[in-house]
């Protein structure tokens, strides 16, 4: 049998050469695109948190560094009651807002989808107007409006006569973190909405078209069909501003600075205090320490979260 | 075009990395003495001192000084300082630190360093200016405390003498009493101004500046019992109380910082407050005061005699250890210059700072400067010993934040003042059983 005149195709085995070849050369060229996003994550995310992890068992303040061991866990746990309270203040605010925020930005979100609401856009920016204008000014502002001295709020409740005399907001606990949740619900719930209107968006036509056909009215559809398929969002709204709240700081920096009297000190502004505290002899070990045992709580709170709020992912 | 676009790329990246190196000296036999400084007040009039001096003595002499005032000062000198390029001169503040790790020198390792401090002879202080034994700095100038207020409102109040000027208190119970008599809520004019939301600053230097008249220091150390006494508090505390109670201070007083607090003066709503002489550029420059205003000495408690008017020091420069790789006669030429009796009377004249020793003040020209900050510049009184409280390791809060939980009612005075002095004898003791603090170094 003679092959000379045979053909043989290998045409198909140099075309799944090159293709191992482009394959490769296109997962280089991906490597090389992310790798500064990767670096970046090793060098200020990642060696920072091992930082901290690292000087949370030293005294050390900045210069000198002592191994203690665990002392420094020995006095956050059995000493320092302060840090607890500010633990306290974060979770009453990160989640005490929360009972309004969501559903308040459901509300909102659902009257934005609505093809009967005019003007979506205009109200739409306007809600997400906080965001933009940057903290301080937000503070600066919910200062002067909840000021005793000539505020627009208590000008505004002595004029209803809600009230007859000025209250001292920033006076007492209450009264200030009261204004600490306002503003941050004013400031944060419009990013919500944006979440909450990309979920409604995803629900189909055809769902919704079907629910009417067979009889249920708004109330019925808002509650069988568009609640329980937004539950995957609601779950990660939900994560996410839990895990933000956690980490609150520059409002209250801005609006009390803690006070009265370290009442409204959150975890954040203790442990920015603790670090960059300039009248005594620095204690960036112990600050460390703070840092370590909140990332603690925070990750513990939100595996807990995960865990019960697993469900929510297969309710459709 | 893709590679010579990259080459292009590169050697732009290439200059822009080399840029970065100085050079440190000089050319043609100019000596280039780089000086940094945080302050940006008087740049200008700096600036014009410094050209002044490049073009007459640092001609002569072959200097030229280099003067940067940089906003973000403290990020730069750690720069540049972990990278070996510290400047000839700069404004530290960390000093004893710089001192431990060697990246500055003693005065009395200069070239007439020794002469210039016998000279010159400033107030020196243990941790600021002193390390140890050692000599690193020298100050420029003080900040010096007055009771600032409101003298359309004293005269509105009848809180006038006999010839119908305004009248300032001369006891902390005087001041308790007109703050009574200036506060109309109809009018919406208060009595005292008091920002407890700048706690530091109310107690750092409101409370410790005007109380020292009184007290001395509100915080006593004792370096030979090794002891931190805060008896001296309970005056201020009971005194704040009492403006709680007579609600003759202005309203919000909790969420009132010292900015606000001064604007609100400014526009004649507070009778008064306990100022320092940095707020005459505030009520000058910043927020134009709508009244006219003056500075009383501080109070004193009654029954007490007048102790010195306290005083602090600021403005130091210090050597560091870049000045080793040139000239040190030079650099130790250009610090003289920055200490000189000219350059501190010139800073004083244009209203910058008030010189921390009296000689410039006495030569200075005032026409230029607001009468209020000549004002404050008579009260200096070199006689007041400046000490720097040793850094402490503490736990829970600190003397400063105890103002707003006896405020707010948290803590009564007494437990306060306890609390305040055990935690702090504490603390001062542990420094001193783990090396950190040296008692002997605070005693004469």
């Amino acid at each position: 049998m003679s092959f000379s005149n045979t053909k043989i195709n290998t045409s198909g085995l140099n075309k799944k050469g090159s293709f191992q070849q482009a394959k490769k050369s296109k997962e280089r060229q991906a490597y090389f695109l992310i790798a500064p996003q990767i670096i970046g994550f090793f060098v200020f995310s990642l060696y920072p948190i091992i930082w901290v992890f690292r000087y949370a068992f030293y005294d050390y303040d900045g210069i000198t560094e002592k191994f203690i061991g665990l002392e420094n866990f020995i006095r956050i746990f059995t000493r320092d009651l302060d840090y607890w309270w500010s633990v306290v203040n974060t979770i009453i605010i990160a989640y005490g807002k929360l009972i309004v925020e969501i559903p308040l930005a459901l509300i909102v979100s659902l009257l934005l989808s609505s093809k009967l609401t005019k003007c979506r856009k205009v109200f739409s920016v306007g809600f997400y107007l906080p965001n933009v204008t940057g903290v301080a000014v937000n503070c600066m502002i919910f200062t002067f409006l909840f000021s005793t001295f000539n505020g627009a709020v208590n000008n505004l409740l002595t004029k209803v006569q809600l009230i007859s005399e000025p209250i001292n907001w920033f006076a007492g606990k209450w009264s200030a973190m009261t204004v600490i949740i306002i503003h941050s619900l004013w400031s944060g719930f419009a990013a919500n909405v944006l979440l909450f209107m990309a979920g409604i968006q995803n629900i189909s036509d055809d769902v919704m078209e079907a629910a009417s056909i067979d009889g249920a009215n708004s109330v019925q559809t808002f509650f069988k069909i568009t609640l329980p398929m937004l539950a995957p969002v609601i779950r990660t709204i939900l994560m996410l501003a839990m895990v933000n709240g956690m980490k609150i700081m520059n409002p209250v920096l801005l609006l009390t600075n803690g006070g009265p009297a370290g009442s409204t000190d959150v975890v954040m502004l203790r442990i920015y205090k603790q670090f960059f505290d300039l009248s005594l002899v620095p204690q960036y070990g112990y600050a460390s320490t703070m840092g370590a045992v909140t990332t603690c709580i925070i990750g513990i709170l939100t595996i807990i979260y995960l865990k019960i709020s697993k469900k929510a992912d297969s309710v459709y | 075009m893709k590679r010579f676009l990259s080459i292009v790329l590169a050697m732009v990246m290439l200059l822009g990395i080399l840029c970065g190196c100085g050079s440190k000296g000089g050319d043609n036999g100019v000596t280039k003495v780089r000086v940094w400084t945080s302050d940006a007040g008087g740049k200008s009039v700096w600036e014009s001192l410094v050209k002044e001096f490049n073009e007459t003595t640092g001609k002569e002499k072959g200097i030229e000084i280099v003067w940067e005032t940089r906003s973000d000062f403290n990020t730069s000198i750690e720069v540049a300082r972990k990278n070996n390029q510290l400047p000839e001169i700069a404004s530290v503040s960390d000093v004893a630190g710089y001192a431990k790790t060697g990246d500055i020198i003693p005065l009395k390792d200069m070239p007439g360093g020794l002469e210039f401090l016998e000279e010159y002879n400033p107030p020196l202080t243990q941790g600021r200016n002193i390390i140890g034994d050692v000599v690193y700095n020298v100050p420029s100038s003080s900040n010096v405390p007055a009771l600032v207020y409101n003298k359309d409102l004293f005269k509105a109040a009848g809180l006038v003498d006999e010839n119908g000027e305004a009248k300032a208190p001369e006891t902390w119970e005087e001041v308790r009493e007109y703050a009574k008599k200036l506060t109309d809520t109809k009018k919406q004019v208060y009595g005292i101004g008091l920002p407890l939301k700048d706690y530091g600053v109310v107690g750092g230097y409101m409370l410790r500046s005007h109380f020292a008249a009184t007290f001395g220091y509100i915080d006593k150390y004792d370096f030979e019992n090794i002891e931190v006494n805060f008896d001296n508090f309970k005056y201020p505390f009971e005194l704040l109380l009492g403006f709680k109670e007579d609600k003759s201070h202005f309203p919000g007083a909790e969420s009132l910082d010292n900015d606000t607090m001064r604007a609100y003066f400014a526009e004649g709503k507070i009778g008064m407050f306990l100022g320092l002489s940095w707020d005459v550029g505030v009520l000058t420059t910043q927020f134009l005061a709508n009244c006219d205003w003056g500075v009383a000495p501080v109070p004193v408690a009654e029954g007490y005699e007048r102790l010195p008017n306290w005083r602090d020091i600021s403005g130091s420069y210090t050597i560091c250890k870049s000045a080793n790789d040139i000239d040190k006669e030079k650099v130790m030429e250009v610090y003289k210059f920055i200490f000189s009796l000219n350059t501190r009377k010139t800073i004083y004249e244009n209203g910058i700072r008030i010189p921390c020793k009296k000689d410039a003040i006495e030569v200075a020209d005032t026409s230029k400067i607001p009468p209020q900050f000549s004002d404050f510049a008579n009260l200096l009184d070199e006689e007041f010993e400046v000490i720097v409280s040793p850094s402490l390791k503490l736990e829970g809060y600190k003397w400063d934040e105890a103002i707003t939980k006896v405020w707010a009612g948290d803590v009564s005075v007494d437990d306060a003042v306890n609390d305040l002095s055990k935690r702090y004898t504490e603390a001062f003791k542990k420094g001193v059983e783990d090396g950190s603090i040296d008692p002997s170094y605070y005693l004469d």
